[in-house]
């Protein structure tokens, strides 16, 4: 084994293997958003009146409130990661629950938010705007959901048989996702909802 | 991370950026009321959202106690798009 490793160039990155993939996968999700935020300004400098009137029927307060929401779920997730870190096995289920809390929670604000749209006529397809705007807060909300899944089961693990410490890598890994989900929101509110 | 720190001292780090990000996110609001220009009001926006990524980014996902080669899959991508941004928005394309 050791003559094998020895006739193999490897490395060593001084890196969890996992938390730097979560990271190449992060540098990758920039891109892919970055084309929502450029198709945004081209579609917008294209289209300004409809744009300016888009952003004038968003709810603002709901979407602060919003923001709100996401921010505390993820100081929630890195006091959770610190906690499992140090030991702290209640905590750590405390601080994912009510982190799990606030994924739901900003799903249903978003989902009042598209109910009150459909039910004033606005779709995807009414405009420009609403275009850009369902396929950005969309993506983000899948992004959310895909969040919540291991979180959801990260709890169920360790509800059964507690969560092992030394696993604390992949609790800091789904926690730097999770942060970039928060970090695509801080970006998105602006531009949908304060540029008018 | 800074594992020289106790449980206290870092859950207060985080308290003190999370009430800083809810500070930015509500001057970010407050800013909407006040009319400093188009593009004045569009450069206030995007440096507050900057502001708070760089919070998150350093404090929360542990970049400032990491390994600082880390930093280049966070900063490479957003120098390109934030170049992407300010070239469309100046091109007016």
């Amino acid at each position: 084994m050791s003559t094998l490793a020895a006739t193999h160039s490897r490395f060593t990155t001084g890196i969890n293997h996992g938390k730097l993939g979560m990271w190449v996968f992060l540098a990758s999700e920039i891109m892919f958003f970055s084309g929502f935020f450029g198709a945004f300004i081209v579609l917008r400098n294209l289209n300004l009146d409809v744009f300016t009137a888009g952003a004038h029927q968003l709810d603002k307060v709901v979407a602060t409130i919003n923001t709100a929401v996401l921010i505390t779920s993820s100081l929630t997730m890195a006091l959770s990661h610190l906690a499992l870190e140090r030991g702290h096995q209640e905590k750590f289920r405390l601080f994912l629950f009510i982190t799990i809390l606030c994924a739901f929670g900003f799903l249903g604000i978003k989902s009042y938010e598209y109910a009150a749209k459909f039910s004033h006529d606005i779709y995807p397809w009414t405009n420009t705007f609403f275009a850009t705007y369902f396929t950005m807060t969309g993506f983000h909300a899948l992004h959310v959901i895909g969040g919540l899944i291991p979180m959801i089961w990260m709890l169920g693990k360790s509800m059964v048989k507690g969560y092992p410490v030394e696993m604390h890598h992949r609790v800091e890994a789904l926690g730097l996702y999770w942060h970039f989900v928060d970090l695509v929101w801080i970006f998105l509110f602006p531009t949908l909802y304060l540029i008018f | 991370m800074a594992s020289g720190l106790s449980f206290e001292e870092i859950q207060k780090s985080y308290l003190k950026v999370f009430f800083a990000l809810l500070v930015l996110t509500a001057l970010t609001v407050a800013v909407t009321t006040v009319h400093f220009g188009d593009t004045a009001n569009i450069v206030v926006g995007v440096v507050i959202a900057l502001l708070k990524a760089g919070l998150v980014a350093y404090i929360f996902m542990h970049l400032k106690f990491d390994n600082r080669k880390l930093r280049y899959f966070i900063t490479v991508p957003m120098f390109f798009f934030v170049t992407l941004v300010f070239t469309l928005t100046m091109l007016g394309l």
